[in-house]
């Protein structure tokens, strides 16, 4: 479904990614693990097409198509959705409106017919349930005034009504406290399916607890430099990043 | 300066002197404004106040009273709000079969000096404005508002007695419908432009409640170049209530020189929203004078300007007795090469302890060659207050428009939605709701006008 290819890329002149080989099927969920500044956040917006981002070498492709040559737009057309390590506060932008907005330009670019008020209100009623979203949350400006927590909910609200082919959580867990995580961990268990793919980037082992990886990689000075089964990510949290010094001086 | 050095106001001193000062109670009150004015003269780049205001093409032409020429009520239907009392002014006379008085009010058309609200208008109006028994020392004499009240020819007067609540809002349009075929002279520009001095003059008595809309407004949209120079008196009894709404609309040519001004007495409350949606240069000048204690004052503003459109608003808040307050929030969206000052001034006298005052102004620049001044000035002489001004000059936010296009929404219709949410705050606050719809309707036809006209700048 993803297959990122020796992907190189630079933010203000500076190398940040440095030959990322990925590649995810179809059902499976991939946890990319690395300290701070190892560029996991860096290869989620570089996915999602952010500007700031250049891509000086490699390829991205999502089922076969050239990712690189999609706005973000596109990208989410295609089946692509980033849950934000910081969801952007949008004040005077109600959430549900923004839920609709998004569902209906997805199914406008997708040729499928739009959604009218009652059916969406159905849809999101049915999602906001399945992930323990409060309601009230529909009512506010986009992540304005939302708690941590507030907004990592919100952001797999977007998930679970967009549907998308290849969900990319960057740091979903970051800033959650442990009922938290259990709660967005559910939404994401919820919503694994044969057709559908995630990538979940994490800087600890503590929410693959809940979302038991297929494949674990770990990303170190912008490559990964080992990858293996759910097993290794209890070694990295027994070992720390320290031991993989090794690995990335032989890659 | 010297009277005889400013030539462009012998064709409004002509205009005065075609129909003079009329009858008491207004007849010397004219007289005084006309000869403050001709003392004054217009306003030179060197004049700080006017100093961004281009003012050559508005007083290049000869001056026409757009009231030469009538027109048919019906032109007005388009711009009425259904669950309104009404007046309306067509070329600035008013239009009877147009309008619906409120009952239990006194209303009338200005044109009407010895009617039934004579003693109103003896009492009040013009008795504040032009810098007489307004300002401070440096306040001076608006020149357009000594202008209005010398060569306004119609205008309505809205008395509220004492006790009463209006529960329907009063609607007070005013539009303009300028000749279509403006004679040019050699190098194209006009020779002459039709012009009109609408006046509001609205009294609230003490405990009343009301609320006033204003429309500015032109029959044809895309008409040229008219010139609008109103001013409008509120006087806020102890204890009232005054909403107030001013919905400038004007054709794209059109100029706008306006001039309100509010007396709020004890613990009366006057909250004005000010839109600026039309015109090639719009200026509105509001001064708020809180004269009693508790008194509290709200004035919101947005402007929404595209291709070569100027708008600048000039606010002068006097704090003159203890625990009063003043909320400003004006923002504005400007693209194209459209500019606009916002000079924010608050003066807290020395009496005027508690004073508790703030000013914001955002603007929100689409594209590069367009320009926003923001000058807020504080003048204090109390030392128990609290001010706080804010002021921004920015572009949309990157990471928000990623955001929404990250889900899917599409670059077009994202910078649409957050150039929407930001200007909405003010149309928001509407709560009359046909009023609030048409409020919505315009922000997104000009946002819409905004977009396309600022793609070739």
């Amino acid at each position: 479904m993803l297959r990122v290819k020796d992907l190189h890329a630079k933010v203000e002149e500076q190398e940040i990614l440095k030959g990322v080989d990925l590649e995810v099927c179809a059902g499976e969920v991939h946890a990319v693990m690395g300290p701070n500044g190892s560029g996991k956040s860096t290869l989620a917006q570089v996915l999602a097409g952010k500007e700031d981002y250049e891509v000086t070498a490699g390829s991205l492709e999502l089922e076969g198509e050239d990712l690189q040559e999609m706005a973000p737009e596109e990208r989410a057309h295609a089946g692509l959705f980033l849950a934000f390590q910081y969801p952007v506060e949008i004040p005077g932008v109600g959430n549900s409106y923004f839920l609709k907005a998004a569902v209906n330009a997805n199914r406008k670019a997708r040729d499928e017919p739009e959604l009218d008020a009652m059916d969406f209100l159905k849809l999101l009623r049915e999602r906001a349930t399945l992930v323990d979203v409060d309601e009230a949350l529909l009512r506010r400006p986009v992540n304005e005034g939302f708690s941590g927590g507030e907004k990592k909910r919100n952001e797999i609200l977007q998930m679970a009504v967009l549907e998308p082919r290849l969900a990319v959580l960057d740091e979903t867990d970051s800033g959650l406290d442990i009922d938290a995580l259990k709660t967005v961990a559910a939404g994401v268990n919820a919503l694994r399916a044969e057709n559908r793919a995630f990538v979940v980037i994490t800087h600890y082992q503590r929410l693959l607890n809940y979302i038991v990886p297929d494949h674990v990689h770990v990303l170190l000075d912008g490559r990964i430099v080992r990858s293996g089964g759910s097993e290794l990510a209890h070694e990295l949290e027994e070992k720390g990043y320290a031991g993989f010094d090794g690995a990335r001086a032989g890659a | 300066m010297t009277a005889g050095a400013d030539t462009r106001i012998g064709p409004y001193l002509e205009l005065f002197a075609g129909r003079g000062a009329g009858s008491e109670p207004l007849g010397t009150r004219r007289q005084q404004a006309i000869e403050r004015f001709e003392e004054a003269g217009f306003p030179t780049p060197r004049d700080e106040e006017w100093r961004q205001t281009n003012l050559g093409p508005i007083l290049r032409p000869r001056p026409v009273p757009a009231s030469g020429r009538a027109l048919g009520d019906g032109v007005a239907l388009p711009f009425l709000y259904p669950g309104c009392d009404r007046m309306v002014f067509v070329n600035g006379r008013y239009a009877p079969a147009a309008s619906s008085p409120p009952q239990g009010v006194t209303a009338f058309s200005l044109a009407d000096t010895a009617g039934p609200g004579s003693d109103l208008l003896a009492e009040h109006l013009g008795a504040s404005v032009d810098g007489r028994a307004s300002c401070s020392a440096d306040a001076g004499v608006h020149p357009f508002a000594a202008l209005n009240t010398a060569l306004f020819e119609d205008g309505a007067a809205i008395g509220i007695p004492a006790g009463t609540a209006l529960e329907r809002p009063i609607q007070v349009l005013w539009l303009s419908a300028p000749s279509a075929d403006a004679a040019a002279g050699d190098n194209g520009a006009p020779v002459s432009i039709e012009v009109s001095f609408p006046r509001l003059l609205v009294v609230a008595g003490e405990n009343s409640q009301a609320s006033v809309i204003e429309t500015f407004a032109a029959a044809d949209p895309a008409a040229g170049g008219y010139f609008v120079c109103p001013a409008a008196e509120f006087v806020c009894g102890a204890g009232s209530v005054v909403r107030h709404t001013r919905l400038q609309a004007d054709a794209v040519g059109a100029f706008h020189l306006g001039f309100q001004h509010a007396r709020l007495d004890r613990a009366a409350a006057f909250d004005s929203s000010s839109l600026a949606f039309g015109g090639a240069l719009v200026r509105n000048d509001t001064v708020a004078l809180l004269d009693g204690e508790g008194a509290d004052c709200t004035l919101d503003g947005l402007y929404v300007l595209a291709g070569s459109q100027f708008t600048g608003n000039h606010m002068r808040v006097e704090h003159r007795q203890p625990h009063t307050t003043s909320h400003q929030l004006y923002k504005g969206v400007l693209d194209g090469q459209a500019r606009s000052v916002f000079n924010g001034r608050i003066y807290v006298h020395q009496a005027a302890q508690k004073t508790d005052a703030k000013q914001t102004n955002r603007n929100l620049l689409l594209s590069k060659a367009a320009l926003a001044n923001s000058n807020p000035q504080l003048e204090i002489f109390a030392d128990d207050v609290r001010c706080t001004h804010g002021s921004t000059i920015g572009r949309l936010d990157g990471d928000a428009l990623f955001y929404l296009r990250a889900r899917g929404i599409g670059f077009e219709e994202a910078h649409g939605m957050l150039v929407h949410a930001f200007a909405r705050e003010v149309t928001d606050k509407a709560t009359f709701e046909p009023l609030r719809r048409d409020l919505e309707a315009r922000l997104f036809a000009s946002l819409n006008g905004v977009r396309s006209n600022g793609q070739g700048g």
